[in-house]
């Protein structure tokens, strides 16, 4: 048996651990998650798109697929296995903005390296997923199908279409939470006096 | 907020948001006009969803890989990048990220450097980088950063540098002036490296402080060569730094020449205008042209000369401050005519001016002794792990100055390529060739200009190994489908030269004879013309010694004698022996050097009747002089400081030599074989323990297992016996000679296997019948065909040993009587290769690998009936086992994988052979020499011997200059 299928079934695993509750399943689960989607983040950045513009769900659910295994048997539908890979993006994405900011404020390096060094001003972005993530957690306690919309549209990459059928409700649903939400949720990162 | 409050926000909002843009805070005012709460909460939210237009646009994936473009995101801590494993990022700039990285092979830190494409249209660039990385990692260079390689990960290009300690130049001049004799050598070391680039073409055209480095051992490099012109007009640098025209970068205002300020093209002579500037800061402590603004600054560069540095620095040496003043001409053509020119210069200073012993504080006591000083340092570095050369310069009568030149450098193999033989430096010490192959594809060769990045694959070469030059160069000699070959390098078709099953090591004289050893097992040497004719012996084994093979030839400058390599499980005996091409094949006489590595001979350029003598001991390259005329070892040996591959009983040491160039590669290729278990589903592998061992057998109950170990002394393997069911393990044999292939009595009580070489049998092997409860050897008797044979016992029904018994021709299968007659005859003995030759458990058919088709098929026959040959891999197949109730054959494919047929039987006459399937385990390998698996009685479970998956090697260290270590 080669490792890929032995890790396919460690994942499977992982991932029912961690749909019941199982905490730690998913501290196991990031390094394999994160590495897949380092390579992906990679070969997007090695223009592997030019003119054709960045396909999020087909990335999203490319990792998944791979990581998870599509196999009807082991979700329940479509939007099953949508809804948790849009959580297991969220967790993962954040999780890395979050690494990313924090290794941003490292210290100095000790060892000089030859290269014409230009340091980047720490990104912005960063800091706002980890921000818009907890924002959106609070968007959950007072609505969660509008914070699950969220996260199926902005970290699993769904279509309208695909939200709908996830979510069971119409497009036109779909369509109003994602407005709502957006301009709830850009106040909540904009304006210091929060609802 | 309630929940009631929340879905009237909700319903507010969403109907305004329906409506016209113009409309929707008017609607608000209306919906809410007695709710002044929520009228706010909506016309808050309303203002919010009109900035949000780019707020959530994209996924966050999408948000995330863009902040990675931005600031940089390719590696991470562990990971494996080619053959380094990622420490930490060291960096982020403009166009890519540095980590330190960790050479595990090598034992040293690296730098790798990652570049990250911008935008699409950056293609171009990165394929400029690819370029210019590779070209600055042609030019090695101790004053230039080494590049120790240059490739791709996850489709990025990277380059992998040295790590360097120590500080810019930009750093060092932050706290003053350096004292003039640093400065000095400062200005040396750049010139030097750029004299080096120069040489190849390559303008830096950014040479400033920031791409100085001083490493803290004193040395200097120049960095970023060749790179400046590729960056990007990058919008995050400050204009102030870089001046940027249609994206072409010109240089840095304050270091740029004058002819480059003007738009002109920029040459080596602009190169030389940045010198100058660095070394007027590092004895001014400032930038003569630098001004508050960079128009002023440009300006200055065009019009103003730099002020007198006699007056700004006291105590100058004149001849020094009018060396600097000259590179700071405006005229190009005023400066100097070249780098090396300047370094000469600076050279001369040092040695001439009687100013610098006062100067040079830091060897205050030595005049001289400062350059001494650093080229000694240096010369450590150059022969511990760091890359680095040596500068030993010597004066002449003219006040010229020769400089010997001592580099080494690293370069790894093209993605996916390992060793698989030396790498063979070509005489002229210009080329190497070498024997690589991808995955489980076939070695082939490979040739490198040391001049040129990529090594170029020899065509017709597939299957190829050992090779070795021809004595002018142009062409190959190397083994390759059961033959020694040649091939010219102008062009042409390789030619076959004579038989070789599975060669060791061949040789080339100057007189167009080619001494080469044919097989891996107990074969001694032979000669052939170049030119083609007939093979003869030139050694013969000498089987009171035990020699196992005489290999790994090499010719002497007189094309008569030449040096090779006895193998042989007497320690007394394996070394290094003389032979000659012009006398009767003869036995080796005394040694020239017990070893155990086979010889590598390099002639002195000035008299070829001395040398070195190479050899690998303990993984490192010895050197002893040889007088090749008396045939005597001068003086002791002296150990190099590099370690390399050393040999096994497969492979030579991984090294190799010319007057100038020595290559090696520091891993062995991996050899021997672990055992692992695995049921016919693919589930439950174990890995039994790893060490070299081979040819499992089980036991007809099941529950043992025979099968060779070497657990003593080099290359002697005995046969063992582990109990499956108790984990215990028991000799069968100890015999100061290979015992190899076991197979059982059909009773399980007794074992056959051949043992090699007995005293007194040369080149003859027998075959011993022992007690399987390690009571000792019941019976022996010779190997049948004749004295000259070599033979496998393969299989054993009642009475009757099935064997394979290998000649120069090939395999014939025999079949020996077990009881005391030893009457043998031969079951198969066409011309072409019959060979493990395995009975049904009936007795009714023998199942065997024949070449009949020029291929090797997995085939049966009748024992009883017709003798029609029947195919059953349909592909081509090896090593056939039948399970023990006969109802299903296994083989292996050419792909190494296991495959299984069902035979369905009405009586012993009539069989029917199904179709095969491949089995979900781990390859088995195709290996011609043997059976490498065995089934248990039930089918279910499969032993077999997983290959050895320690990492092969792919790298190659040349050392240029590697004699002047000897001096």
């Amino acid at each position: 048996m080669d490792q890929c299928a032995s890790r396919d079934h460690e994942l499977t695993a992982l991932l029912r651990s961690w749909s019941d509750g199982d905490g730690r399943a998913f501290d196991q689960l990031i390094p394999i998650v994160y590495d897949q989607l380092h390579r992906m983040a990679l070969r997007y950045l090695a223009g592997e798109r030019s003119d054709v513009s960045l396909q999020p769900t087909a990335l999203v659910n490319e990792v998944c697929l791979r990581l998870l295994g599509w196999d009807q048997a082991r979700w329940e539908n479509r939007g099953h296995f949508f809804g948790v890979s849009a959580q297991m993006m969220r967790r993962v994405l954040v999780d890395i903005a979050r690494k990313r900011r924090a290794e941003r404020r490292g210290g100095a390096h000790a060892v000089r390296v030859p290269l014409e060094d230009v340091e980047i001003a720490a990104d912005a972005a960063c800091g706002n997923l980890v921000a818009l993530d907890e924002a959106l957690e609070r968007l959950a306690v007072a609505d969660p199908r509008k914070a699950r919309v969220v996260e199926l549209r902005f970290f699993g990459g769904l279509s309208l279409e695909e939200t709908a059928d996830a979510v069971g409700i119409s497009m036109r649903t779909v369509q109003n939470d994602w407005t709502f939400a957006r301009a709830w949720l850009y106040r909540a990162l904009t304006d210091s006096r929060q609802p | 907020m309630s929940t009631e409050r929340w879905q009237q926000l909700d319903r507010v909002f969403i109907e305004a948001i329906q409506r016209p843009a113009a409309e929707r805070a008017g609607f608000i005012e209306d919906a809410c006009r007695t709710d002044a709460a929520l009228k706010t909460e909506a016309l808050a939210l309303l203002a919010a969803s009109d900035d949000s237009s780019e707020f959530m646009a994209t996924s966050a994936l999408e948000y995330l890989a863009k902040a990675v473009a931005a600031a940089g995101w390719s590696l991470k801590a562990g990971e494996r990048v080619g053959a380094y494993t990622v420490l930490k990022r060291l960096g982020a700039g403009a166009s890519g990220e540095v980590w330190r990285a960790r050479d595990e092979r090598l034992g040293r830190d690296v730098a790798i450097k990652i570049v990250l494409p911008h935008t699409s249209s950056d293609s171009e660039r990165l394929r400029r980088f690819a370029e210019e990385a590779r070209l600055a990692g042609s030019l090695n260079h101790p004053n230039l950063l080494t590049v120790h390689d240059v490739g791709e990960h996850a489709g990025l290009p990277i380059l992998v540098t040295e790590c360097l300690d120590g500080q810019s130049l930009r750093g060092r001049l932050e706290a003053g002036p350096l004292p003039v004799g640093r400065a000095i050598k400062v200005t040396f070391g750049l010139a030097r490296g750029l004299a080096a680039a120069h040489a190849r073409g390559v303008v830096h055209r950014d040479v400033k402080p920031e791409n100085v480095f001083l490493l803290t051992d004193g040395g200097v490099k120049v960095l970023d060569f060749g790179l400046a012109k590729l960056l990007p007009a990058v919008a995050s640098q400050p204009a102030a730094q870089r001046l940027t025209i249609e994206g072409l970068i010109l240089g840095t205002p304050g270091y740029m020449a004058p002819e480059q300020v003007r738009g002109e093209p920029a040459g080596t002579q602009a190169d030389l205008f940045a010198v100058g500037v660095i070394a007027y800061e590092m004895l001014a402590g400032s930038n003569p042209f630098k001004r508050a603004s960079i128009v002023e600054t440009l300006h200055a560069t065009l019009t103003a000369d730099a002020p007198d540095l006699t007056a700004t620095v006291p105590g100058i040496p004149p001849a020094l401050a009018k060396l600097v003043m000259r590179l700071l001409e405006k005229d190009p053509q005023a400066r100097f005519l070249s780098a090396q020119d300047l370094a000469w210069a600076l050279e001369q200073l040092v040695d001439v001016s009687a100013g610098v012993r006062t100067l040079s504080r830091d060897t205050p006591s030595r005049r001289r002794a400062s350059w001494r000083g650093w080229a000694t340092a240096t010369a450590v570095l150059a022969a511990g792990v760091l890359g680095a050369g040596i500068y030993s310069t010597r004066g002449t009568g003219g006040g010229e100055v020769e400089a010997t030149r001592l580099t080494q450098f690293t370069w790894a193999l093209p993605q996916g390529l390992v060793l698989n033989s030396p790498p063979v430096v070509s005489p002229d010490g210009q080329r190497i060739v070498f024997a690589a192959r991808a995955g489980a594809e076939e070695s082939r060769l490979f040739v490198r200009e040391l001049a040129a990045l990529e090594p170029v694959v020899v065509a017709g070469t597939e299957g190829a190994k050992q090779p070795f030059w021809s004595p002018d160069g142009q062409a190959l000699g190397f083994f390759a489908r059961g033959k020694l070959m040649k091939l010219a390098l102008k062009g042409g078709a390789p030619v076959a030269l004579a038989d070789a099953m599975d060669g060791r090591g061949g040789t080339w004289s100057g007189r167009g004879i080619i001494v080469y050893q044919p097989d891996l097992v107990g074969s001694a040497l032979f000669k052939v013309p170049g030119t083609g004719g007939p093979a003869e012996p030139v050694t013969r084994l000498d089987g009171t010694q035990a020699d196992l093979s005489h290999r790994w030839p090499v010719f002497l400058p007189d094309g008569i004698h030449f040096l090779y390599f006895v193998r042989s499980v007497n320690e007394k005996r394996r070394g290094v022996y003389v032979g000659r091409v012009d006398a009767p094949a003869a036995m080796p006489g005394a040694p020239l050097l017990l070893s155990e590595s086979e010889p590598v001979w390099v002639p002195d350029a000035s008299d070829a009747r001395f040398g070195d003598l190479l050899t690998v001991n303990q993984r490192r390259i010895e050197v002893r002089r040889l007088d090749a005329e008396r045939l005597m070892l001068i003086g002791d040996a002296r150990a190099l400081e590099w370690r390399a591959g050393a040999q096994t009983p497969y492979h030579s040491s991984l090294v190799s030599a010319s007057q100038t160039t020595l290559a090696f590669a520091s891993d062995r290729v991996p050899f021997g074989q672990r055992l692992a278990s695995v049921d016919r589903t693919g589930d439950h592998l174990q890995l039994q323990e790893a060490e070299a061992q081979g040819w499992v057998r089980l036991s007809p109950d099941g529950r043992r297992l025979a099968r060779q170990r070497i657990v003593e002394g080099p290359e002697n393997p005995d046969i063992w016996v582990d109990d499956l069911d108790r984990g215990t393990r028991l000799r069968i044999s100890s015999a100061p000679t290979p015992d190899i292939y076991p197979v059982w009595s059909p009773d399980g009580n007794r074992l056959a296997y051949v043992t090699g070489n007995p005293p007194g049998r040369v080149g003859q092997r027998a075959i011993n019948i022992a007690a399987a409860d390690g009571s000792g050897v019941v019976e022996t008797f010779p190997c049948p065909g004749g004295p000259d044979t070599y033979c496998e016992p393969t299989d054993w029904l009642a009475d009757r040993l099935f064997v394979t018994v290998r000649s120069a021709r090939g395999g014939d299968i025999w079949g020996v009587a077990t009881d005391k007659s030893h009457a043998a005859q031969p079951l198969l003995a066409a011309p072409y290769s019959e060979h493990d030759g395995r009975v049904s458990p009936d007795g009714g058919w023998l199942a065997y690998v024949s070449d009949e088709s020029g291929r090797p098929e997995v085939s049966v026959r009748s024992l009883v009936g017709s003798a029609r040959r029947i195919v059953l891999s349909p592909d081509g197949g090896n090593q056939p086992v039948w399970r023990k109730d006969g109802g299903e054959l296994f083989f292996v494919d050419p792909e190494g994988k296991l495959r299984a047929l069902p035979v369905s039987r009405t009586n012993m006459l009539d069989s029917r052979f199904g179709l095969p399937v491949v089995l979900p385990v781990p390859p088995i390998g195709f290996g011609h020499w043997g059976t490498q698996y065995d089934v248990s009685p039930d089918g279910r479970r499969i032993y077999f011997m997983q290959r050895n998956r320690d990492a092969p090697p792919s790298s190659v260290t040349v050392v240029l200059g590697w004699r002047s270590l000897l001096k």
